[in-house]
């Protein structure tokens, strides 16, 4: 026991003595060991070094930081940006976004018309583009990918699902297919650009169970996409090589293979990015870590405007949020010009539901501001008491582990604590908060959203956020309708002049805002690291986009260090 | 071993006054002769002072509370802010004296809830034995198996996330250390003499356990407290850095830590104090309890 007695106390001395240089040594420590479990690519990163010093078949490698896992490689299931990158470097989409005036333009379709009133469309698709099997792309794949899509009901499928029965698709001839939908169907060109077409030949052939070939695509891309997918280990990266006989060609200095790793730590990214081992990194950081890339010097950071909105969805079905001058008291207590200039460090105050810069907002909406009487007025005239509010207790849920969502609820927490409302904040993992939104009762009072726009249509920020068939979703946590607003974007889908429909969706951003459902914060600029070696990046407007690796090149020798 | 004062006719009032005090005076130079017990003392009477006075130490007690300062954003340690401020500008030296007080209260509260349990589970068992001891042994080494921070954290995840779940769920994993300890020294005193002495005098189990064996096992208990304060206060912020501990703006040392890790290397104040005081709670902690052992001669491992 003596022996023991000694022994203990001579560790506790040494641990006295190593307590503070392990604590300050300890974070650095940590972070290396990040660098190395977390990026399985910086092997493949020497190995590439080594071939570049080799023969002239010099290895161009792209490598993507992504700070979100990917949930699925099936390109009808995608629906956020790691599963949007995938599809968009392994598969094509039938409609694409053009880079100038982010509209919907040719892409696999060549050409396209519409019949009996715009209730049918009829695409051309382009007839010198092959899969990665060599197989050529046909109407008949096209056919098969919307009806795959329509069948198994996942990701984008709801933009089609009211309206198209499968039945109603038809192959005309070997290069033109038609979508006769149940009425005219006005954004249905804006929607295409999330329909991805699959190898239907491939993949009939490897379905099982009736899964329309969703566990074979998990594992095996079949697209006619520039890349061909080599590995995927799900929650860590994904690596694929180009396919040499892709439709739109390559140059010399196109990247030879596409992969990209899952890295959530923002030091980790910004040490990978810092050390010239990573390509580009994703839009969701801190602003402090997009102005820290930008200082390196081997690093750039754009700043472009983009179709974005920052907001709190305040559940109008849930007390004490229902009553709209809670709802308008909340609103005013926001401290706008501090979420934008000092958290967000750019962009613009939000005005309504739609992103300023997108073609059919209401420009008549002015943005909010801070107004601290008059939230004491609109809580004077609420049913509920300050103490009543306290009582029930006000839940804000913000998304569990990044700077800007925290500081977000932090902001909203001090500007409540002037009116004398307590607000909890409550962070929560991405799978669960969508869980919660799926209904009324379990959707937070409030919740950070960024609500990106998934085509090029204001459609994406009324539609999908304020009609009750979008219910459910984490983009309508409002839980905010009314017959009016309801009607108005029924009536804005059913027209087929681009004109009138955009100035339908601007009634309806008009209906929208008087029932203060939401705190519409901001429009975020769209930031991003980029090494200074990758040349042709482009803002595309819908997530994800800008990340096609095709349209990008390497200058220069290897990465910028 | 301590006298066995408890049977009051065999002694005389002054004779056993005295027989303690002779006994304090000895304890407190043993304490004394090992001088990072000293330390360690200074240490906890530093944070305890700190952590009953923050909101009048605190240079700014409202950054402990709901409130964003980005006009003074991550500024490093200065006279103002003796160890700078976080990304929202709040001054972390005013925090991490706040954060004090939780840690104490959280460790202070832990225990009691885990040492009455564990206690009067011990105590029962050691001393009925029997069918008893055995589904109260067994049920305490299944808890013993399962690391303290993952049985919290499934407490926390089940329950959801907030200071007091936490509190539950630590004390929820540690009880099972004491009820260990306690039914081991209930083995090895419950056949003394004072006991069937107590037993021949017609008392019953309940009195005999609490009144007679229970005063001489909180020798052990005490040292194994006073460590303990320390590890629980490190399981704490440990279950705060995971997002499972206070929500914010509650100032606790593991969720300042937690914030700051993305900034290691731009902004290292964030982070580092924080850590630091935790290392310094767990520290002085340890060194008490150390020089508690050898004072009160008991084997708590």
């Amino acid at each position: 026991m003596p022996t023991g007695n000694i022994e203990r106390r001579k560790l506790l001395k040494l641990i006295g003595a190593g307590a503070t240089s392990v604590a300050l040594a300890g974070c650095q420590g940590a972070q290396q060991t990040e660098t190395t479990d977390g990026s399985s690519g910086s092997d493949s990163t020497t190995a590439e070094q080594t071939s570049d010093g080799g023969s002239g078949g010099a290895s161009n490698d792209f490598h993507f930081v992504a700070g979100q896992v990917f949930g699925t490689l099936d390109p009808a299931e995608q629906v956020d940006y790691t599963q949007g990158l995938a599809a968009q470097n392994l598969y094509d989409e039938l409609i694409t976004v053009d880079a100038e005036t982010l509209q919907p333009t040719a892409h696999i379709a060549e050409s396209w018309d519409t019949e009996d009133e715009g209730k049918t469309w009829v695409f051309t698709v382009r007839d010198d583009v092959t899969f990665s099997d060599g197989t050529p792309l046909t109407a008949d794949d096209v056919a098969y990918s919307l009806t795959r899509m329509l069948e198994l009901q996942r990701g984008y499928s709801s933009f089609w699902l009211d309206y198209l029965d499968p039945s109603n698709i038809t192959v005309r001839d070997e290069q033109t297919v038609a979508f006769e939908f149940n009425q005219a169907y006005g954004p249905a060109l804006a929607t295409f650009v999330q329909f991805y077409i699959v190898n239907s030949t491939v993949v009939q052939e490897n379905e099982q169970d009736g899964d329309h070939g969703n566990a074979y695509l998990q594992n095996n891309s079949a697209g006619s996409g520039a890349y061909v997918l080599d590995n995927w280990e799900q929650g860590n990266s994904i690596e694929a090589t180009a396919y040499e006989d892709y439709w739109k060609g390559w140059s010399e200095d196109s990247f030879d293979t596409f992969r990209s790793t899952v890295i959530t730590e923002e030091s980790t990214i910004k040490t990978t990015m810092q050390q010239g081992e990573g390509d580009m990194t994703d839009q969701y950081m801190g602003t402090q870590a997009y102005a820290e890339m930008d200082s390196y010097a081997n690093v750039r950071v754009p700043e472009v405007p983009q179709l974005q909105l920052f907001h709190f969805p305040l559940n109008c079905q849930k007390a004490p949020t229902d009553d709209i001058n809670v709802r308008k008291a909340i609103a005013y207590a926001f401290d706008y010009d501090s979420a934008v200039n000092d958290i967000i460090g750019g962009g613009g105050v939000a005005a309504g539901p739609v992103p300023r810069e997108m073609a059919g907002h209401n420009d008549d909406l002015v943005p909010m501001e801070q107004d601290l009487d008059k939230a004491k007025e609109f809580l004077d005239k609420a049913d509920y008491s300050v103490d009543e509010i306290n009582e029930i207790g006000l839940e804000h849920v913000v998304v569990a582990g990044t700077e800007l969502q925290r500081q977000m609820g932090l902001l909203n927490q001090a500007g409540l604590n002037e009116l004398g409302i307590d607000l909890e904040i409550n962070p929560l993992q991405w799978a669960r908060l969508t869980d919660r939104a799926t209904s009324a009762e379990s959707t937070a009072h409030m919740t950070n959203i960024f609500h990106t726009a998934k085509m090029p249509s204001p459609d994406s920020h009324t539609y999908l956020m304020y009609h009750p068939s979008s219910f459910g979703s984490y983009i309508s946590q409002s839980w905010y309708s009314t017959d009016e607003i309801a009607a108005t974007l029924e009536e804005a889908r059913k027209s087929t002049d681009l004109q009138s429909r955009l100035e339908k969706y601007e009634e309806a951003q008009a209906l929208i805002v008087e029932g203060m459902p939401s705190v519409y914060i901001a429009n975020p600029p769209y930031r991003i690291g980029i090494n200074e070696n990758v040349e042709g990046w482009q803002y595309r407007g819908v997530m994800s986009f800008d990340w096609d690796v095709h349209s990008m090149t390497r200058s220069g020798e290897g990465r910028a260090k | 071993m301590s006298t066995k004062t408890s049977i009051p006719f065999l002694d005389t009032e002054s004779a056993a006054r005295k027989e303690r005090i002779r006994q304090l005076k000895r304890g407190f130079r043993t304490f004394a002769g090992n001088k990072l017990s000293l330390v360690g003392l200074a240490m906890i009477l530093t944070l305890v002072v700190a952590a009953l006075l923050a909101p009048y130490l605190a240079p700014f007690p409202e950054h402990a509370g709901a409130g964003v300062y980005f006009d003074q954003a991550s500024e490093p340690p200065s006279a103002t802010h003796l160890m700078g401020t976080d990304t929202t500008g709040r001054d972390i030296f005013s925090r991490v004296l706040f954060g004090a007080r939780l840690s104490l209260l959280m460790s202070g509260i832990v225990l009691s809830i885990a040492i009455s349990i564990g206690v009067t589970l011990g105590l029962i068992a050691g001393y009925l034995g029997g069918t008893t001891n055995t589904v109260i042994m067994r049920v305490t080494d299944i808890f013993l198996a399962i690391p303290p921070t993952l049985l919290a954290m499934a407490v926390v995840a089940a329950t959801g996330a907030s200071l007091f779940n936490v509190m539950v769920a630590i004390a929820f994993s540690w009880w099972s250390w004491y009820a260990r300890l306690v039914q081991g020294e209930v083995l090895s005193i419950k056949e003394d003499e004072f006991i069937e002495s107590s037993r021949a005098l017609g008392s019953g189990w309940v009195r005999t356990t609490f009144r007679e064996i229970l005063p001489n096992v909180v020798s052990p208990i005490t040292v194994k407290a006073t460590l303990d304060m320390g590890f629980v206060i490190l399981v704490g912020a440990g279950l705060s850095f995971l997002g499972l501990g206070a929500q914010p703006p509650t100032p606790t040392w593991g969720a300042m830590i937690a914030q700051g890790r993305n900034y290691v290397t731009s902004f290292w104040w964030i982070a580092v104090f924080p850590g630091l005081a935790i290392s310094f709670a767990v520290l002085g902690f340890n060194f008490i309890g150390d020089g508690l052992r050898d004072v009160l001669d008991v084997e708590v491992d």
